[in-house]
């Protein structure tokens, strides 16, 4: 019920913006693989807004803010889940939120893009590049991406486990978002 | 099966059947140290390398298993002691099958939990197996509560197996616990 009655307030004020886009939240993802003695695993972050505005043939005036529950983050386990919100890592109880916005988007052809950003964890913000392609399908958008990052940078998993031979450096979000509504003001 | 049964078990069926236990010993232990290793910095290298192991156990298990069974098709194993009482050669029988479903089944579920869980096997630590299925929360807890539930049945029916075993040993005093330890032929 409240979900319903949350869901038709974002639509109606979606529309009074004039029809900016919507994310289906049931057919998007916000994950990210990362790897611990050299074996990929994947965990996501189930809980986000995504403010987006994405007209393929328009890429240079794409709008994208993404803001993220960090405490929400689902690396396969109770107790993998509640390391990762402690202080070493993402901090959760003084930064609950990260944040990504877009900076610009340019077309690559093929239907894919380069995306740049800035992302914003535990209070650090960095420039990231990433790529993504956009796939029309009927009425929905399909915004399928990544973004490779360095959880150092961050300050993820920060003193003791620094260690990269056990959980790597390099990390890298991927993420489905599909759209429906239209781009454009 | 082969229409004549040998009279005995060769020297690669008792060395692959002693194999799969000591794996699937190792894999209980293996899995009782990971729950029982914190998940700290100090520790979480051990950990992770605690339930590698378990999982190379496992598949391993099913690997042999599926070696074990195609050479029981080809060489087939010896009968059940045809004096044995019939309820007895049943039971016999019934935990035999019991044991192979879950030899079977208790890897793949395994599998198929790491697989939920966005943790890939990666064999021996050279070879990344593909992923059953894609990565899901609520699957994983699933397969996870039917994998304990196999483990436990894989415990009860080895308890059954290994009492079987020392029953005819210590009571009966015949040559069943010999076909697979022939030091004990008398």
């Amino acid at each position: 019920m409240l979900r319903s009655m949350l869901a038709a307030t974002f639509l109606f004020s979606a529309l009074g913006a004039q029809a900016a886009q919507t994310v289906v939240p049931q057919k998007s993802r916000i994950g990210f693989t990362f790897s611990q003695m050299n074996t990929p695993a994947d965990g996501l972050f189930k809980n986000y807004t995504a403010a987006i505005d994405f007209d393929p043939a328009k890429p240079e005036s794409a709008k994208a803010q993404i803001v993220i529950d960090l405490a929400s983050i689902d690396v396969g386990g109770p107790d993998g889940n509640a390391e990762a919100k402690k202080k070493a890592w993402f901090d959760v109880a003084s930064n609950p939120k990260g944040t990504f916005t877009a900076t610009s988007v340019k077309a690559l052809g093929g239907g894919k893009f380069e995306t740049k950003g800035k992302l914003t964890i535990k209070g650090i913000s960095r420039d990231v590049v990433g790529q993504m392609s956009a796939k029309q399908q009927g009425a929905e958008l399909i915004l399928e991406g990544s973004v490779p990052l360095l959880r150092l940078n961050y300050k993820l998993g920060d003193g003791a486990w620094a260690d990269t031979g056990t959980v790597a450096d390099e990390v890298t979000v991927k993420y489905k978002l599909v759209l429906t509504g239209k781009a454009g003001k | 099966m082969k229409s004549t049964q040998p009279s005995n078990y060769n020297a690669l069926q008792i060395g692959l059947h002693w194999l799969t236990a000591l794996l699937i010993l190792a894999a209980f232990i293996l899995v009782w140290s990971f729950d029982n290793t914190p998940l700290a910095p100090a520790t979480f290298k051990l950990k992770l390398q605690l339930i590698a192991w378990h999982k190379w156990a496992g598949i391993t298990v099913l690997m042999l298993f599926a070696l074990r069974m195609a050479y029981k098709l080809v060489r087939g194993t010896p009968a059940i002691d045809p004096n044995l009482p019939a309820l007895q050669r049943k039971m016999a029988l019934g935990v035999h099958h019991l044991l192979y479903l879950l030899m079977l089944a208790l890897p793949l579920v395994g599998w198929l939990l790491t697989s939920a869980k966005g943790y890939p096997v990666m064999l021996y630590g050279i070879w990344q197996m593909p992923d059953l299925i894609s990565p899901n929360e609520e699957m994983a807890h699933t397969l996870k509560e039917i994998h304990e539930w196999l483990a436990n049945g894989l415990m009860l029916c080895i308890a059954l197996h290994v009492a079987g075993a020392l029953k005819h040993y210590f009571i009966d005093k015949d040559g069943t616990l010999a076909r697979m330890l022939p030091f004990l032929k008398r």
